[in-house]
C-alpha cells in the first residue's frame, strides 16, 4: 500500500446555481467512489492566504501569501491509500478539478 | 447515501413544495433549495438579533457560511445532518462578527443565547418549538421587506434577497434588469428601513389586514413573473414560481397568515405550478392548455391545492384571489379542455371584472365566452377590446382573434392576426409559439 497526495490548484468554478449544483455532485460522487474503494484518507479546502516564512541570514523573513499567482497556489488537497503509483495516477486523473481547468500535482508519502 | 435535507429542517410535509432530485437521486438540489431555504432562515433570524439597522451584517454572515459550506462539501463530503451544519458554521460567524463590530456589542446578550443554546433538540415539543421560532423570523422579514415605506420594486427585490437567498445577480437576472440596478434598489431600500427605524415585527391587529394585502400581492408577483417568462427559458425564473409557493406556505402556516385570502393565493399558486412540467413540448416550445398532456399535471401540487382551497372558503369576503383560484381548479379537475367547466370560469370572468375591471381580464373573459357559447361570440367580444388604448401593445390580443379566426375557418384574418402578435411579442418561446402556429396555418393552406 502507498499514500499519496494530491494537491489542488486553480480551477475556475461558474457562479450559477445550476453549475454549483453540478460542481457539488461532481466531487460528492468523486468522494463516495474514493470511500467506497477504501482509498479515501482526508481531504480538505485551504484558505487562500496564508503566510511564508524564510530564514533569512541570522533571523526570519515572514510574507504574507498567496507566494505565486493564486492560480498556482494549492487550495486543497486529497489523502488517498492507493496499491500503488499507476493506481495513484488512474485515480487522480478522475478528479472532478480537472474539468475546471485546475490542476493535480501527484506525491507520493514517503515510507519507511 | 440519501440525504434527508428537508427533512431535517422540522417542517411538515404538507407544507414543504416537493424536493426536486436530481439526476442520480444522489445530491438533492443544494443550491436551489436547501441553501436558499437556509438563508432565508437564518438571514430572518439573524436580523431579529442584530436588529433591522444591521441587516447587511446578518447578510454578510450567512454569505459567508453558505461559501464555507461550498468550499467545504466538495472534499470532505456532505455532513449527514446538513441545516445543522449549516446553524453551527453561521454560529462561529456570528462569533467573529460580535468580536469584529463594536455595533452588535449592545444586542450581544440575545445573540449569545442564540448562540449556546444546543442544536441537538431531544423532544418534540421542543422542535415544534424551535421550528415556530424560526417560522416567526421568517414571517417578521415577509412583513418587514413589505413595508409600505418600500416601493413596490424594492419589496419584491428585498423579499428574494433576504428570504429566497437570491444573490443581487440572481434577482437581476429574475427581473431582467441590470444588476447595479437591483444592488441600488436594495442599498436604498435598507436605508429606508434604518431612516424609519422600522420594527422588525409583524404588524399588530388593526395595521395587519393591509400588510398582509402587501404580501399576498407581493407573492402574486413574484409567482407571475417566473410563470409568465415560461419555464425552461430561464431556470431562476422557475425558481421564482417555487418560492412564491414556499413563502405563501410559511405564510399560511401561521396564526397571522392563516387567513381565507391567503389560502385562496396558495391555492390559485398550486393549481397554476402543477401545470409548469406540461407547459413546453420536447423542444421547448410552450403548449396552451387545449394541448397540454394533462397525465404531465402534478397531481402531489393539485391534491394540495384544492385542499388550501377548501380552506379559502371559511370567511364571507371574496378576494380576487378566490376568484382566480376557483378559475384555477376548474382547469385542474377537468379531464380536457373542451369538458370543462366554462360556464362557471365565465361567471368567475365576470366576477373578476366587476372586481378589477382590466382589460387582460375581459381578454380571458372573452375565451371562456368563446368556449361557451361558441367562437363567434368570442370574436364579437373581442372586435370591442380592440378599440381600448391599453391592449395596443399586447400581444396576446391579435394571439386570441387569430385563434378563434381559425377556429371559424378563417385562415386569412388568423394569419394577419398572427403576424400582428409576432410584432408585438418579447419572449422568445412566445415568439416560436406564433411562429410555429403561423406556420402551421400556411402548410393548412
Amino acid at each position: 500500500m502507498s499514500q499519496f497526495l494530491l494537491l489542488l490548484r486553480g480551477g475556475e468554478y461558474p457562479e450559477s446555481p445550476e453549475a454549483i449544483q453540478q460542481i457539488i455532485e461532481k466531487y460528492v460522487a468523486w468522494g463516495q467512489k474514493l470511500r467506497s474503494e477504501g482509498k479515501y484518507i482526508s481531504a480538505d479546502p485551504l484558505h487562500d492566504s496564508g503566510k511564508v516564512l524564510r530564514s533569512a541570514g541570522t533571523g526570519m523573513q515572514i510574507t504574507d501569501g498567496p507566494f505565486t499567482e493564486t492560480k498556482e497556489a494549492v487550495n486543497g488537497y486529497y489523502l488517498l491509500n492507493v496499491a500503488d503509483a499507476d493506481e495513484a495516477l488512474e485515480t487522480a486523473k478522475g478528479c472532478p478539478a480537472l474539468l475546471y481547468g485546475g490542476s493535480v500535482e501527484l506525491r507520493e508519502i514517503m515510507q519507511m | 447515501m440519501r440525504l434527508r435535507v428537508l427533512d431535517t429542517t422540522e417542517r411538515g410535509s404538507d407544507m414543504v413544495p416537493p424536493l426536486q432530485q436530481t439526476e442520480g437521486g444522489q445530491v438533492p438540489r443544494l443550491v436551489e433549495d436547501f441553501f436558499r431555504h437556509e438563508a432565508g432562515r437564518l438571514v430572518s433570524t439573524l436580523t431579529r438579533l442584530f436588529g433591522i439597522e444591521h441587516l447587511d451584517l446578518a447578510e454578510d454572515v450567512v454569505q459567508e457560511t453558505l461559501v464555507k459550506a461550498l468550499r467545504l462539501w466538495p472534499l470532505r463530503g456532505i455532513p449527514s445532518l446538513p441545516a445543522a451544519w449549516i446553524t453551527q458554521a453561521a454560529k462561529n460567524g456570528v462569533r467573529d462578527a460580535l468580536r469584529r463590530e463594536a455595533c452588535l456589542r449592545r444586542k450581544a446578550p440575545e445573540v449569545l443565547a442564540w448562540m449556546q443554546q444546543n442544536e441537538a433538540v431531544d423532544t418534540e415539543a421542543e422542535a415544534l418549538r424551535r421550528t415556530e421560532a424560526l417560522q416567526d423570523d421568517q414571517l417578521r422579514m415577509m412583513f418587514t421587506c413589505c413595508h409600505p415605506a418600500l416601493s413596490r420594486e424594492a419589496q419584491v427585490a428585498l423579499t428574494l434577497k433576504t428570504l429566497c437567498g437570491f444573490t443581487v445577480a440572481e434577482v437581476a437576472s429574475a427581473f431582467l434588469t441590470e444588476e447595479a440596478t437591483i444592488a441600488q434598489r436594495l442599498t436604498r431600500a435598507k436605508r429606508t428601513l434604518r431612516q424609519q427605524r422600522v420594527s422588525f415585527t409583524v404588524p399588530e391587529a388593526d395595521a395587519l389586514p393591509q400588510r398582509l394585502d402587501t404580501v399576498l400581492q407581493v407573492l402574486y408577483l413574484l409567482f407571475n413573473e417566473g410563470y409568465n417568462a415560461h419555464a425552461g427559458e430561464n431556470l431562476i425564473r422557475q425558481d421564482l414560481c417555487q418560492q412564491a409557493i414556499y413563502l405563501a406556505t410559511l405564510l399560511t402556516a401561521h396564526p397571522q397568515g392563516d387567513v381565507p385570502r391567503a389560502h385562496a393565493l396558495l391555492a390559485l399558486l398550486l393549481f397554476q405550478a402543477s401545470r409548469l412540467a406540461a407547459r413546453l413540448d420536447a423542444e421547448g416550445n410552450l403548449l396552451l392548455l387545449s394541448e397540454q398532456d394533462r397525465s404531465l399535471w402534478d397531481r402531489r401540487m393539485i391534491t394540495l391545492g384544492f385542499r388550501h382551497f377548501d380552506r379559502s372558503i371559511a370567511g364571507d369576503a371574496i378576494s380576487p384571489y378566490h376568484i382566480e383560484a376557483h378559475i384555477a381548479a376548474c382547469h385542474a379537475a377537468a379531464p380536457s379542455y373542451e369538458e370543462t367547466d366554462w360556464e362557471a370560469i365565465l361567471h368567475d370572468y365576470d366576477d373578476l371584472l366587476t372586481l378589477n375591471n382590466s382589460p387582460v381580464i375581459a381578454l380571458n373573459r372573452a375565451v371562456a365566452l368563446s368556449m361557451r357559447h361558441g367562437s363567434a361570440a368570442g370574436l364579437r367580444e373581442l372586435e370591442n377590446l380592440k378599440a381600448l388604448p391599453m391592449l395596443d401593445a399586447y400581444h396576446l390580443l391579435p394571439a386570441t382573434l387569430a385563434a378563434l379566426a381559425a377556429k371559424q375557418g378563417d385562415r386569412a384574418a388568423a394569419q394577419k392576426y398572427y403576424r400582428e402578435a409576432l410584432d408585438r411579442v418579447a419572449s422568445e418561446p412566445e415568439r416560436r409559439f406564433l411562429q410555429r402556429k403561423l406556420t402551421e396555418l400556411q402548410e393548412g393552406a
